[in-house]
């Protein structure tokens, strides 16, 4: 037993210590060969019309604001599809409203609610164009977002699916709120940055990402029964061989929640979608041809394990405990080692990050990421996996909640 | 493609997309001391090793090396151990980065796709035709329930 417990504290201590070299060494290496600060010669483009989709449920106090900014993004050949998923609020009645207001509006009043990937499906077949930027109904595109993410398929794009872009934070003042903006820039932009060196990404970005209509079509769409449905269609398209990039100029502001209960939710939400297509495509381990998905694949069971492994040597430790200095899990040499190496992981990437988006100063918030964040990432994966295990076994819609969008003012 | 800096009114009008929160000052305060708290841990996680790494032996850091049963040298050793561990790790991904991109730099393994066509979309079975012209053609659309079909994954 006691030989056990010591395998799985080398591995807690080790695993998220090479791991943060890894994710510090791909972002560098993708910054310095992949990423430009340099911006698009808009006007030398002859610019394909696009799609814009943009799903809702329950969005009756965000989804007017949405339109009016897409609407007036800066490229020009588009169209808007917004598709009601059965809201149970007036977002119907206020979709009506909105295709009064706009010609480039088509909307989809869907009575019945079945889940964000039969609303995208809907919209799909509406677009007239073959390029779709699929958008969250809080979310705001950056005037030129559009055109970097369409850049791409224009430009040595012919194996390209999808292009998934960089989500900003636009709830700024509360500490869950902070620590996101810290971990969107510095963890989840680290991670997109190291995959993307590596060839193969985790997962587009649903709340921005831009599609290929023909490789959709070619993978028969979203799935309808998978809790994250765009973990889902970036496996199903790089199980095809069709590629999927990221574009960290691509800036997209949407809000989070604020709450524990709703930041919960919505972890939940993504551990359970991981931990799904890991289940479902556990054959890519089996073909050669998949090779390059592979570190993608381990490395999602090697954080699941992790997560295991650190609930058991905390709990262990903290039964077998002889004195209170045992009980102090933060005064050991292990956290301290991870503590620096969380720190110079999060700053290089707030460096990295800065050139989009002023996050430096919120590196102050980062100190709390060792405390709270890793602990309540290992619990929430603990509690997605019965559900990820029973949805497999289950099948059925993935329906969704109304997200929690931060508490904030109103203007 | 590139060219330079359109978009610098555009970082402008991104700060008018930040929302504000409603805040309660006992909140804020409980969250600031908190937060004073946090990074009196972290400065001194990075003294121990800034410490460690300049050979200063500062009383704190060697009052910390000794509650962990560590000396000064074990300390230098591991981060030299992250060091090495870390060039390692930069050099495969530079070597990998840069095997891509010579493997791929000319290669155009497909030609670009064609455009997606009413029959594609159709072949997926999965809507009627007579959906897919009034999702087509009309600009807004209502359906009861909705007309996507459920069919199971092969």
């Amino acid at each position: 037993m006691n030989r056990v417990i010591s395998y799985m504290a080398t591995y807690v201590f080790w695993y998220p210590f090479i791991m943060s070299l890894v994710w510090i060494a791909g972002s560098l290496v993708f910054s310095s060969k992949r990423a430009t600060d340099k911006d698009l010669d808009i006007e030398g483009i002859d610019w394909p019309m696009i799609s814009i989709l943009i799903p809702c449920y329950n969005e009756e106090s965000t989804i007017e604001e949405t339109v009016y900014h897409m609407n007036n993004i800066a490229y020009e050949k588009k169209e808007i599809i917004l598709v009601n998923d059965g809201s149970k609020d007036n977002t119907s009645e206020i979709l009506h409203k909105i295709a009064k207001e706009y010609d480039n509006v088509k909307i989809i009043d869907c009575k019945e609610n079945r889940g964000k990937a039969s609303a995208l499906k809907l919209a799909t077949f509406a677009a007239k164009s073959e390029y779709l930027v699929c958008v969250d109904s809080d979310a705001i595109l950056d005037s030129y977002a559009a055109h970097y993410l369409i850049a791409h398929f224009l430009h040595k794009g012919e194996r390209l699916a999808a292009v998934t872009g960089n989500p900003r934070i636009r709830n700024r003042d509360t500490l869950l709120a902070k620590l996101q903006i810290v971990e969107y820039a510095s963890i989840i932009g680290a991670i997109k940055r190291s995959q993307r060196v590596w060839g193969k990404i985790m997962t587009v970005s649903g709340v921005v990402v831009a599609f290929r209509k023909k490789a959709l079509v070619e993978v028969g769409l979203w799935d309808h029964d998978m809790i994250t449905e765009d973990i889902s269609i970036s496996w199903k398209l790089q199980e095809k061989f069709w590629d999927i990039r990221y574009e960290p100029r691509a800036l997209c502001w949407m809000l989070v929640p604020e709450t524990l209960i709703g930041i919960w939710k919505q972890r939940i939400r993504w551990a359970q979608g991981g931990q799904e297509v890991i289940l479902r495509h556990w054959r890519v381990i089996l073909d050669y041809k998949h090779r390059r998905i592979w570190p993608i694949y381990y490395e999602q069971w090697a954080s699941i394990l992790w997560d295991i492994s650190w609930v058991v040597v905390t709990a262990y430790f903290f039964i077998t405990a002889e004195s209170v200095k045992q009980l102090i899990i933060w005064l050991t040499f292990s956290s301290f080692a991870l503590v620096f190496m969380c720190l110079i992981q999060l700053l290089i990437s707030l460096i990295i990050d800065s050139k989009y988006d002023k996050v430096m100063r919120y590196f102050i918030w980062g100190a709390w990421y060792p405390f709270i964040y890793w602990i309540l990432n290992a619990l929430i994966v603990i509690f997605a996996i019965p559900r990820a295990i029973k949805s497999r076994v289950k099948g059925g819609y993935a329906t969704w909640t109304s997200p929690d969008r931060g508490n904030l003012k109103k203007s | 493609m590139d060219k330079s800096r359109q978009r610098k009114p555009q970082k402008k009008l991104n700060v008018s997309f930040i929302k504000h929160s409603k805040l309660v000052w006992y909140n804020e305060l409980i969250v600031w001391t908190l937060t004073v708290l946090v990074w009196i841990y972290c400065l001194t996680v990075l003294y121990y090793f800034v410490d460690s790494i300049f050979n200063i032996n500062h009383e704190y850091a060697t009052l910390f090396r000794t509650f962990f049963n560590m000396n000064i040298n074990e300390v230098r050793d591991f981060i030299i151990l992250a060091v090495v561990i870390f060039l390692g790790i930069f050099s495969i991904t530079f070597m990998w980065s840069y095997y891509n991109k010579i493997r791929y730099r000319n290669k155009y393994r497909r030609t670009y796709p064609k455009m997606t066509t009413k029959e594609d979309l159709l072949e997926l079975n999965i809507l009627d035709e007579k959906d897919y012209e009034q999702l087509q053609n009309e600009k807004v659309i209502v359906f009861e329930k909705n007309p996507i079909k459920l069919v199971e994954r092969k």
